[in-house]
């Protein structure tokens, strides 16, 4: 039995030692080529944030920009991409990050916890994360953890063999998506019948802000101008049920960062591809608006909220 | 709880340390540590559920029991009876009760007349079709004689719930296994590492080989509309491969894992693929399952003895049986019954025995007629999965329709995936190359034994430990799960 349970231990120490030294030298040679993270030098504003933005944000038209968030994504991970893309790409001046009322659910509770979100994402971004950082998402599921190590050895092996490619591009940092569907109309249906299942949205839940916070301060030390964003929205979602405590939040946590509000922005049905998501005929709409704003410098003008609730009217009266 | 799963990466070593360090003192003690653990590895899935393989324990105990003591035959088929209608009555309402009642309507609305009754939302609990089938085989050996009941009911729980075959096989039978539970087990260290080792090739096979597969297996299927009859056939291709290293992989988990407490369960799988005939496929696909039909289904309805139409209707009646077993759905019983077609000619020529040796004996090359008799067989096969496979027979007969259309000769194509079909493809083919060059030996890796070079065995298993880290999948489910 001595032997067994030794040979045992021994094989598994093996694996597990083999494991990480390949998973650590071959983060530490996507780290040391400072390729992997460099944007091109014409872009000085990126998109960031989870599906909302992802969506919205069409910057093949909005110039000079690139759109690097990505479905799912919490606070967390956003904030390692950031302090790495700051990091290799000083061209970068404004940074556009998705805020909406489901950062403050208990979704991101879940999020944060979920077994296939943490593979997902340790994947993409473990070259970038310091032991601190897997620490911190093994507190809350270390078995989570455990279990994407496999995912990690997995895509650091597909990176090598893959050529000419950026880890950034192949990891699936992010990126507009392209959303051709639109189940607006059976949504509304099945929304008017009680078939929808509907957030109990009463209690606030912070777990994604403490990142959101870190953000706010690494934007503010490097001096990069911050936006948060709130994308258009139908007017059949059900999902501000939070607005107050949202309002609340803004007001007392990030009353030092402008808040641009485009929830009204005028769509129609077949815009969207959902309730909460744009699809790829609303997000060029909204990208040329948005766009324009940008041209006309409205976010660097006093109470850039205001302007844009305004131009946001003028917008629809013009139509 | 799944195998290939962290809850039971971590279950098994707690179960194997208290097994042989805490409960060690008396065979009762480690009794009762498998019972307790196999209703946790049960529960773990959903534990209410559990009241129904404890219910199937206490009947099939006390009918056991209650056999022995009765005097007239009468009274004795009367109580094995009983328990097959219990049983058999307690999976048909979870497995077919919704089946039976859709096609009792359609058959009445075409006469006209409109059945009232409703489909029931009914969840099929997990190794219902395997516990029930090795329970019965302990009242049925009871009522012959071959077996006298137990009076110990932990040890007899223990038989029906053994964690490392619970769910999926292979069906033990009551001589087999029961037995074993009374017997002193000794710690044996070559036992506990060729455990390990079919353990290892148990979860390279449903990782590497069925999970993978799986993905392109699943692509077809699903887009059957949309891809050239080539792709479809390799579609049908990935999915052979699929079901063999899906099933035949818990296999090897199961009877690796049993080894490492000193149990020895019946192999269920012996190089299928390699069969030259239908009737030698069988006896080496599942091999639990027909053995059970064989001793409790086919032999008692009189077997191959009789004139011609006894012996092609008990051909039909176990293939048709075994079809209806994997599942309620008229795909399963065509499959059963076209290969009962592909069968009776063989039985009526009397070939059906032609190959019973594994082929090329101590040869690296088989014969140009085996390899053949081999393609054939397979290709027969994989035609028949796709039956097997479908979720109706009108999609079963669309994936036919389409694959032998004028594409089938055309380059096939699969949308890339993160693991390429050429690459998946280039793994299956090392993989039925190691099979074929051990094909003599209980398990793929059973050759490497102590002899080996330590380095050379150390080599081998970590390549394969990587190889499962490195194509595990999202999809992990085993697809016997639903049977």
């Amino acid at each position: 039995m001595k032997r067994f349970i030794k040979n045992i231990v021994s094989f598994l120490g093996l694996i597990i030692v083999l494991l990480f030294v390949i998973i650590i030298t071959i983060n530490k040679s996507i780290l040391k080529n400072k390729n992997n993270f460099k944007i091109s030098p014409t872009i000085n504003k990126i998109i960031l944030g989870h599906s909302h933005p992802e969506g919205a944000f069409n910057d093949s038209i909005i110039k000079n920009s690139r759109n690097l968030a990505s479905s799912g994504e919490l606070y967390f991970y956003t904030y390692l991409k950031l302090k790495t893309l700051l990091e290799e790409n000083k061209g970068i001046k404004q940074v556009y990050l998705g805020f909406t009322n489901n950062q403050i659910t208990n979704d991101m509770e879940k999020w944060t916890k979920d077994d296939v979100n943490i593979s997902h994402n340790i994947g993409k971004y473990s070259p970038v994360m310091s032991y601190n950082d897997y620490k911190y998402i093994a507190q809350k599921n270390p078995f989570g953890v455990i279990k994407s190590l496999g995912n990690v050895f997995k895509t650091s092996i597909n990176f090598l063999s893959s050529k000419n490619k950026k880890f950034i591009d192949y990891k699936g940092w992010g990126g507009y998506n392209y959303m051709t569907k639109n189940h607006v109309d059976s949504l509304i249906q099945a929304q008017n019948k009680g078939l929808v299942y509907v957030q109990d949205v009463s209690k606030a839940n912070y777990i994604n802000l403490y990142y959101l916070d870190k953000i706010v301060a690494l934007c503010q030390a490097l001096k990069i101008k911050l936006f948060l964003v709130r994308t258009p929205f139908h007017n059949k979602y059900l999902g501000f049920k939070n607005e107050k405590l949202f309002q609340d939040v803004l007001k007392n946590r990030y009353a030092s960062v402008a808040f641009l509000d485009f929830r009204l922005f005028p769509l129609s049905n077949k815009e969207y591809r959902d309730l909460d998501h744009i699809n790829y005929l609303g997000a060029k709409k909204f990208s040329i608006f948005f766009n324009k704003l940008i041209k006309d410098s409205i976010f660097y003008k006093e109470n850039p909220e205001i302007v844009v609730k305004r131009k946001i009217m003028e917008y629809k009266e013009n139509k | 709880m799944l195998f290939n799963s962290i809850d039971f990466a971590l279950f098994l070593p707690i179960v194997f340390v208290l097994y042989w360090f805490v409960f060690n003192s008396s065979i009762k003690r480690q009794n009762i540590l498998l019972l307790v653990a196999s209703y946790i590895f049960y529960g773990w899935w959903d534990y209410r559920f559990l009241t129904l393989v404890i219910f199937s324990t206490v009947v099939d105990f006390l009918i056991g029991r209650a056999i022995v003591k009765q005097q007239l035959k009468l009274n004795k088929k009367l109580l094995v009876g009983l328990s097959l209608l219990i049983n058999l009555g307690l999976l048909g309402f979870f497995k077919y009760y919704n089946f039976f009642i859709e096609n009792f309507s359609e058959a009445f609305s075409f006469f006209g007349v409109t059945l009232n009754a409703r489909a029931l939302s009914i969840v099929l609990p997990v190794g219902i079709s395997f516990y029930t089938f090795q329970t019965l085989s302990y009242t049925i050996d009871v009522y012959r004689g071959v077996l006298k009941p137990t009076n110990n009911i932990i040890s007899f729980a223990a038989f029906v719930t053994f964690f490392p075959q619970l769910v999926a096989g292979p069906i033990e039978r009551a001589t087999h296994l029961l037995p074993q539970f009374f017997q002193k087990r000794v710690f044996n260290y070559a036992l506990a590492v060729s455990g390990l080792r079919q353990i290892l090739w148990g979860l390279f096979k449903k990782v590497v080989i069925a999970d993978n597969c799986a993905v392109y297996a699943n692509k077809a299927f699903n887009n059957i509309d949309n891809l050239s009859g080539s792709t479809l056939a390799f579609g049908a291709l990935f999915f052979a491969v699929q079901i063999y290293g899906d099933f035949s992989g818990y296999s090897d988990i199961a009877i690796g894992t049993s080894r490492l407490f000193s149990f020895d369960l019946k192999k269920n799988f012996n190089y299928p693929y390699f069969s030259r005939d239908i009737a030698e496929f069988w006896r080496r696909w599942h091999i639990s399952l027909s053995t059970w039909f064989r001793d409790y289904l086919y032999i008692p309805l009189g077997g191959s003895r009789g004139g011609v139409v006894k012996k092609v209707r008990n051909v039909f009646v176990i293939f048709l049986v075994s079809g209806f077993w994997h599942g309620a759905n008229w795909t399963f019983i065509v499959w059963g019954a076209l290969n009962a077609l592909f069968f009776i000619p063989l039985l009526l020529n009397k070939t059906n025995r032609n190959y019973i040796d594994i082929v090329a004996r101590e040869q690296l090359f088989p014969k140009i007629n085996d390899v053949i008799n081999i393609v054939l067989t397979f290709s027969l096969t994989v035609l028949l999965w796709v039956f097997f496979r479908a979720e109706s027979m009108a999609q079963a007969l669309l994936y036919l329709r389409k694959l032998f259309s004028k594409t089938l000769f055309s380059i096939p194509s699969f949308d890339s995936a993160l693991i390429s079909a050429k690459l998946v493809l280039f793994v299956v083919v090392l993989f039925f190359v190691a099979e074929w060059l051990q094909r003599e030996k209980e398990f793929t890796l059973d050759a490497l034994e102590e002899k080996t070079n330590k380095s050379i065995r150390w080599s081998i298993y970590v390549v394969l430990t990587f190889a499962i880290i490195y194509f595990q999948t999202s999809d992990n489910q085993f697809i016997y799960f639903q049977f």
